[in-house]
């Protein structure tokens, strides 16, 4: 999936010119969307890049371009505290601690990180995008 | 029920190790020493004693220029008590706003100097109308001697000292005399100073001298004067002045005006003064406030008493609490006997007396997993130790082991960094800046051990998002982010765990 940013905000909601991971126009692969009672976002591979830097911001600032579901996104319900979540991702992403493991500084969580960039390298591969430089 | 738990044990943990005390008794900030300090001008000027002819020599003297490190407390009693009024800026005094704001509890424009009148120290014989040498007082009374931006006068206010002063053969002014200086300048606006140094008489019916301070002079003497504790300086005497008119216009036309006359106020004296570095008391008792150390980190290699000689030399006084480690929750990324964690979160601008407690590596380092150990381990890790830098594809323990000084060093420059930019407040508010990316929700985070920590701030976990701040790219190959997790229902960043500097790739010496 790729989507088009039609406008930056901030997380406090406001309208901001210019993102040092965005830019309006830019097209961007989707790498997963979480669905919380707070509201949709899209995990975004973001302009950075390295490595593979994603982040999470919400649906309303994009269009979508592909609307292609990446072949390896799974789904995952979780109920927590009272409140339901829906996580699409790829498999290995759902399973409970990944993101623990993933932000855990090194020596841990190095499968995490070198899994994350392989699904990256897959999803990008999907869309037909070329590994960033 | 798991954080009571956890809280008994942590407590019977620094219950067993023990804890001592230290006093800060007898120490003292240093003082910022100027050269021009020593200078002989101003021995005489501070002095006991004055002369009784007109100094001229002095008043050829340049004036001071000087820039302070902001670590002693400007001496605001050697002024008495300066009221400022609006529009003060154009009164042609050098008073910033950080004075203001900072010690006289005044709001008011950015007061700068735009006088054009000599900037030397000179005296003002008032022989004609007060000092006609009555020893038995009156004969200096005169209120009402006002001096105006281009035309200085004074009076000597006899009622100020309870007897005059007779010399052998000469009668001077009652003595000490008070200078009041006031000022006006414009309508509801004025100076006035009290300062119970100047005074200087002269012979039998001969003049009284009165010190005149220019606008810099009086600068010099908030700057060059020796630091006085807080407490003593009046600072809360005028707080109920009128508020002045603060307009875009009249802070414009003071920075034209200061342009005009090359005026570098403003920078100098907003440095010297460096707010950051000073709290303000509080505006309605007058309490409080004071200057402000920031806490630095504690490098690996340094002892407690080595740090703690570190901190004292920049100015904290306050009770040092220590607690032991045992070998088996000391830090091995430090020294034994070092202070691998304080109480204070490094880079915290604290009052210089804030207590602190400071854990300590035992004499000896014990062979067991110091990284897990209750204390400085996960539990309570507070300052910005060596584990609070992390690189995102490479051990921070071997970077550590590789050179443990260079990445230290690296990790407090990446620190030092994010606190000039003043982004993460103490009370954990934080600036819009802060916000480069979320990368997690906190739902999604599973660790036990953080969920419990958040949990126990806000027990609502979706109030939890896992941020970075946008990449900050030092010199040198040396990009990194910091981490934090911030409560959008607060609006707070939380300090303790998950707060770090993360490089985004290795990088050697």
């Amino acid at each position: 999936m790729i989507v088009r940013v039609t406008q930056l905000r901030h997380p406090h909601g406001y309208e901001i010119e210019s993102h040092q991971r965005l830019r309006v126009g830019g097209d961007y692969l989707v790498v997963g969307i979480n669905v919380r009672p707070r509201g949709p976002t899209f995990r975004i591979v973001d302009d950075l890049k390295y490595p593979f830097d994603s982040s999470l911001w919400p649906l309303a600032m994009f269009e979508v371009v592909s609307p292609n579901i990446s072949t390896i996104w799974r789904v995952a319900i979780e109920v927590i505290q009272e409140n339901t979540y829906l996580y699409i991702g790829p498999e290995q992403w759902l399973r409970p601690g990944f993101w623990d493991d993933f932000l855990a500084d090194p020596p841990q969580g190095i499968e995490a990180k070198e899994q994350y960039g392989r699904d990256v390298l897959h999803m990008m591969a999907e869309e037909g995008l070329g590994r960033p430089d | 029920m798991l954080i009571g738990i956890v809280a008994v044990l942590m407590f019977a943990a620094v219950s067993s190790v023990g804890s001592t005390e230290e006093a800060s008794a007898g120490l003292t900030p240093v003082p910022y020493v100027d050269p021009v300090f020593e200078d002989p001008y101003w021995g005489a000027a501070s002095g006991e004693t004055w002369p009784s002819t007109f100094p001229a020599q002095w008043a050829s003297r340049p004036m001071y220029r000087v820039s302070v490190a902001a670590r002693a407390m400007p001496p605001l009693s050697a002024l008495g008590t300066v009221t400022l009024g609006v529009g003060a800026f154009s009164l042609g005094w050098k008073i910033g706003r950080v004075i203001d704001t900072k010690w006289l509890h005044l709001s008011g424009d950015i007061g700068v100097r735009i006088s054009t009148t000599p900037e030397f120290v000179s005296w003002s014989s008032l022989d004609t109308f007060a000092c006609s040498a009555s020893w038995t007082a009156n004969s200096c009374q005169g209120p009402g001697w006002y001096a105006r931006t281009t035309s200085y006068s004074y009076y000597c206010d006899p009622y100020a000292h309870p007897y005059g002063e007779y010399w052998w053969g000469s009668y001077g002014c009652p003595y000490p005399a008070w200078l009041y200086d006031q000022m006006e300048a414009l309508p509801g606006t004025k100076i006035a100073i009290t300062n119970t140094n100047e005074r200087m008489c002269g012979g039998w019916w001969g003049p009284c001298w009165v010190k005149r301070l220019t606008a810099d002079q009086m600068v010099d003497l908030l700057i060059h004067s020796p630091a006085e504790p807080y407490t003593n300086q009046n600072v809360d005497a005028f707080t109920t002045i009128a508020a002045p008119q603060k307009t875009s216009e009249n802070l414009q036309a003071a920075r034209d005006s200061a342009t005009s006359a090359g005026v570098q106020f403003q920078s100098e004296v907003n440095w010297a003064l460096d707010p950051g570095n000073w709290d303000r008391p509080n505006p309605e008792t007058g309490e409080g406030g004071g200057p402000r150390v920031e806490w630095p980190i504690p490098y690996w290699y340094e002892t407690y008493q080595q740090y703690l000689s570190r901190l004292r030399n920049l100015g904290w006084l306050g009770q040092a609490t220590v607690v032991d480690l045992e070998d088996n929750n000391g830090e091995s990324n430090f020294i034994a006997s070092g202070a691998p964690c304080t109480s204070v979160l490094s880079g915290t601008r604290l009052a210089t007396d804030a207590p602190a407690t400071f854990y300590r590596n035992p004499v000896a380092l014990g062979s067991g997993d110091p990284s897990g150990g209750p204390l400085c381990g996960d539990a309570d890790v507070s300052s910005f130790t060596s584990d609070l830098c992390s690189f995102f594809d490479w051990p921070w323990q071997a970077a550590m082991d590789t050179n443990g000084q260079f990445y230290s060093l690296a990790c407090e420059e990446a620190w030092s960094l994010v606190r000039s930019l003043d982004i993460f407040n103490a009370d954990g508010t934080v600036d819009s800046s802060v916000f480069g990316r979320q990368i997690a929700e906190g739902e999604q985070l599973k660790s036990e051990d953080l969920k419990e920590y958040l949990l126990g701030i806000d027990p609502t976990l979706e109030h939890w998002e896992k941020w970075s701040t946008p990449v900050y790219d030092q010199s040198g190959p040396r990009p990194f982010e910091v981490h934090f997790n911030w409560n959008p229902a607060t609006q707070r960043v939380e300090y303790g765990r998950g707060f770090k500097v993360r490089f985004r790739q290795r990088f050697d010496p």
